[in-house]
């Protein structure tokens, strides 16, 4: 049993990582063989998470699942990992998306291997962020997750994927020099000149002038990847050029790494300076929330909308985190599950519509509840967790933010609401202008999904559902994991 | 005395296999040019392992500095040169001259080697000698090829001029101290007779000015590209990795020198080169449309990263850093190269474009040349992330955070440039479909460059540790024979070297 207490993290962040060196060595042509390695490397993640989610200690909280091996004496660099709550919860997120995105790209007939290579090696970097206690080993996870976009995007892409694949790239690795800058800092001026997290959250006394200057440093790294207004620009560029699994992946999972960043790092390591820029954060989450939704209403290409609703969204999970307060960061992080699969079932909805009828034009299309019924009642399912409505997973997550936050700063809180309002016009816009109304003729070969392509949208749209309505079990797992923050009661 | 033959036994060794292999050539008909090629990699090879076992001393009162930290440079340098000469084995531009070519290899390399063990300028001025006029003649070896002999003229003229002005500010440290060994002038500098301060800080000035030109460090870089294009391209991954490593070598003794000496003023001069080396080579890198052309300029902007430590001055963390990126840039570098000049083979074009859906024609040597690629632009889990954040590391502990952050933002105008070669050779398709077919002994030798880079990033502990050993080794040489010239106040090199055994 302690063989696998201590193991299972480095399982879970090996277990893509395996597979993807399997597929680099299997034959382009076995095209069977090649989506079952990828399947089972990314589908063995999720017994994997579930099984850290319940044998998880609720009467102990804490960091669990320890391993800490020394990798480089000389500069104090350890391989270090363990979860608390709030990391339990996000890679039960990740493992459910990469499990729903290999199913999405089941269809990828174009050098399948290195696509779901590239994707798998992708996802155990994100593994690997949420599991790591060593601020090096952070940051190297990090980079492994964003780099592989660069090509999953120009390769596999649509429109202009050239374009966005390279903005896409600069933006977030011009992020993390910020976050490299920082974590040297943390490194310099900590007394042991130790990356361990655990150690500097224990024993680091910032003094306050540096938490000031270095908490911006990470708030811009990471916020970039966040998708903070004015530095969001690249997300819906790629989000629209990127392949379906990969947007499910970079919208649903990588944008939460640059919130999980600031929390971990910049709330975790410098409440000092979380609290001398929380109105900052606050006011730059609430522009995100409107400017994301206002410009969502006005595309008409359906992945824009996708992917400017991802901008507004990022805003609340960012505003819940500028609340400084138990509910309003238990909401960020509830915001932060809860949109993950929401973006997942919505990308697999846009990749599908794509697919049958060859467009994303919104004005183009209509009535295709008709052809579709499935499609659109899981599109309908997500919309309305999209702007919170009750016993949906958005509700539980927008209410818990908008709380936390009216305590802190109600104006800001006030203000935010009104996004609701405009997510609930352009999320009912596009499920009238494409899924009600009179059927298009010319689509008349459409169809609904088949087989496999049942697996992700039904699957994400249940668990929209079954969270919202049990709720619990998932915000008192996160609850344990706020004890090591300072934040406002 | 008889220390002196094992100490200098790789030296002796590289020399004279130099002369067999041309000697060997002159066989003519009777030996196959690859096996001259085979011969010099294993001469190179025999050479490291004398370097290896090789006692550590310091020779001749101090003129030549035979400690861990000269070991490691020198087998890095035989080491690289051995990957050259195997990769060239099967390339057949340099006839009628090979015997030549792989003679001339390795008498650069002893010069290279010269420059990491010299204590003083005057064996400095030697080693610089032999490895630039060695390079000279290899660049200019395809003579009928006009690139090759414009580019071997330019660095003969641009040579030529730093080598001026090394012995220029030599002999102004000569008139300022009366000597060029180091271990003397930091006796000088703390004592309270030295009163040409400026004198000697001008004279330093010129001698760094001179190795930057070795380094190719901004702005005594305009000599690269140039000839990085016209060289034949595996002379080019040569020049572009271990010679810089060797004027590294030399420089990283002077800059201990300065900071034992609180000569401040020669680290401003680093932090200055270091910055605008990153600047500039960054950003012309941007505008190019040649890939030797982009390498060199990608080289410019990782020699500022690797200065950007060195400022730091004498520390442990600075010196080992910029060690363990020589050495994975040397076999990064390198690997580059010899991909470019494996498609040269074939495209017979240097050009960017050349590589367009390489990952068809060839889909080893675009895997390669990817990870050479993300490896050169501190890409995680390969050599050169683990590098360049050991760099910044010692950079930002010494204080020089500015630098760091100019160094981190850089290293993201740099990505721009890869991943557009990356672009070439993934993303667009290709325009004739035909195989790229590499030689057996080049592609072998690129796969050794691109293993080796991933080995060093997953494993980097024990490289870590011998860079920690072999800077310490540097600083200590320093201080035993000061402690010991202060003690017997005699030229009886002896007692210094026994002193250097023990440590």
């Amino acid at each position: 049993m302690s063989f696998l207490n201590q193991n299972i993290l480095t399982w879970i962040v090996l277990s893509p990582f395996i597979a993807a060196l399997l597929l680099i060595i299997t034959p382009p042509n076995r095209g069977a063989l090649i989506r079952w390695i990828a399947l089972l490397g990314a589908g063995l993640t999720l017994p994997l998470s579930i099984l850290v989610a319940i044998l998880y200690n609720r009467q102990q909280g804490g960091f669990q699942f320890q391993r800490d091996v020394p990798w480089i004496n000389s500069l104090g660099i350890q391989y270090h990992v363990g979860v608390d709550g709030i990391s339990v919860v996000l890679v039960l997120l990740t493992a459910i998306i990469i499990t729903a995105g290999v199913f999405a790209s089941w269809r990828v007939q174009n050098r399948t291997k290195e696509f779901l290579a590239l994707l798998l090696f992708l996802v155990s970097g994100v593994f690997g962020v949420f599991v790591s206690l060593d601020l090096f080993f952070f940051f190297l996870f990090y980079e492994i997750a964003v780099l592989p976009m660069y090509l999953l995007i120009g390769i596999w892409g649509t429109g202009r994927k050239e374009y966005s694949a390279m903005k896409l790239t600069l933006y977030l690795l011009f992020g993390s020099a910020f976050i490299l800058v920082g974590i040297l800092s943390l490194y310099f001026v900590s007394p042991q000149h130790t990356f361990d997290l655990l150690t500097l959250q224990r024993s680091g006394r910032f003094s306050y002038a540096f938490q000031r200057i270095i908490f911006l440093a990470f708030y811009i790294g990471f916020g970039i990847l966040a998708g903070i207004w004015p530095l969001h620009t690249w997300s819906p560029d790629g989000h629209a050029s990127a392949p379906t699994a990969v947007s499910m992946l970079h919208a649903g999972v990588l944008m939460k790494l640059g919130a999980y960043g600031i929390l971990r790092v910049g709330v975790g390591l410098l409440p000092g300076g979380a609290h001398t820029w929380a109105f900052l954060m606050g006011a730059i989450a609430t522009i995100n929330i409107l400017y994301g939704a206002f410009s969502a209403m006005g595309q008409t290409d359906f992945k824009y909308v996708v992917a400017y609703s991802s901008v507004s969204h990022m805003g609340v999970v960012m505003l819940g985190i500028a609340s400084l307060n138990p509910v309003g960061v238990n909401g960020a992080v509830m915001q932060m599950f809860s949109h993950g699969i929401m973006t997942g079932l919505f990308f697999a909805v846009v990749g599908l519509v794509y697919e049958k009828s060859h467009t994303r034009d919104i004005l183009k299309m209509g009535g295709f509840a008709k052809r579709m019924p499935g499609v659109a009642v899981a599109m309908t399912i997500g919309g309305l967790a999209s702007f919170g409505l009750p016993a949906t997973s958005g509700f539980i997550a927008e209410f818990m933010v908008f709380w936390g936050m009216w305590h802190t700063f109600p104006v800001l809180a006030a203000l935010s609401v009104i996004g609701i309002v405009l997510t609930a016009v352009y999320v009912l816009r596009i499920l009238q202008k494409i899924f009600l109304g009179p059927f298009t003729e010319q689509y008349h070969d459409l169809a609904d999904a088949q087989k496999t392509e049942w697996v992700a949208i039904t699957a994400l749209a249940a668990l929209l559902i079954l969270v919202g309505v049990m709720p619990s079990p998932l915000v008192n797992l996160i609850r344990l994991g706020l004890h090591g923050f300072h934040l406002n009661i | 005395m008889r220390h002196e033959w094992a100490i200098l036994l790789p030296y002796i060794v590289l020399t004279g296999w130099s002369v067999i292999v041309i000697a060997v050539g002159l066989m003519g008909e009777r030996i196959r040019s690859d096996q001259l090629g085979y011969l010099a990699a294993f001469g190179l090879l025999v050479g490291a392992a004398t370097q290896i076992i090789a006692p550590h001393r310091i020779l001749w009162n101090g003129l030549l500095l035979g400690d861990s930290y000269s070991t490691i440079f020198n087998t890095i340098f035989m080491i690289v040169g051995a990957v050259v000469c195997w990769a060239s084995a099967s390339w057949k531009g340099s006839a009628p001259y090979e015997p030549e070519f792989y003679g001339l290899i390795m008498l650069a390399t002893v010069g290279l080697m010269l420059m990491a063990a010299a204590g003083s300028l005057l064996i400095l001025f030697i080693g610089i000698e032999l490895s630039t006029i060695s390079l000279f003649a290899l660049v200019s070896i395809t003579k009928r090829d006009r690139k090759s002999a414009e580019a071997g003229l330019k660095l003969f003229v641009l040579g030529a001029v730093a080598s001026a002005v090394f012995l220029y500010g030599a002999s102004l440290i000569y008139g300022a101290a009366g000597t060029t060994e180091y271990w003397r002038l930091l006796l000088l500098s703390q004592s309270p007779k030295m009163v040409q301060t400026t004198l000697l800080f001008i004279g330093f000035c010129f001698v760094v000015g001179a190795l930057s030109f070795k380094l190719a460090a901004a702005p005594f870089h305009l000599w690269a590209p140039d000839v990085y294009q016209g060289a034949p391209t595996i002379v080019s991954a040569f020049i572009s990795t271990v010679s810089k490593a060797g004027a590294f070598a030399a420089l990283i003794r002077i800059i201990l020198l300065a900071s034992a000496a609180n000569w401040h003023g020669l680290l401003m001069v680093i932090i200055a080169l270091a910055a605008i080396s990153m600047v500039v080579g960054n950003l012309v890198a941007l505008a190019q449309t040649s890939l030797k052309r982009l390498l060199a300029y990608s080289g410019v902007a990782q020699v500022g990263y690797i200065l950007t430590a060195v400022a730091v001055g004498g520390s442990r963390d600075s010196i080992s850093s910029a060690i363990v990126y020589l050495l994975l840039y040397s076999f990064t570098n390198a690997g580059a190269f010899l991909v470019c000049g494996a498609m040269q083979e074939t495209t017979d074009s240097e050009t960017i474009e050349s590589l367009r859906g390489l990952h068809r024609r060839s889909a080893p040597l675009a895997f390669a040349m990817l990870i050479l690629l993300l490896s050169l632009g501190g890409i995680p889990p390969l050599a050169g992330f683990v590098g360049k954040i050991f760099l910044f590391e010692a950079a930002y502990t010494g204080g020089l955070w500015r630098l760091v952050l100019l160094g981190a933002i850089m290293s993201v105008v740099a990505l721009y440039y890869y991943l557009s070669v990356v672009l070439q050779m993934y993303i667009r398709d290709p325009d004739d479909d035909r195989r790229v077919v590499v030689a057996p002994s080049l592609g072998g030798a690129i796969a050794l460059c691109t293993v080796i880079t991933v080995l060093i990033g997953a494993f980097p502990a024990p490289w870590i540790k011998a860079g920690n050993h072999a800077a310490s080794s540097a600083r200590k040489t320093f201080e035993f024979e000061v402690m010991a010239s202060h003690r017997i106040q005699s030229n009886r090199v002896a007692d210094i070297s026994y002193k250097l055994d023990r440590q």
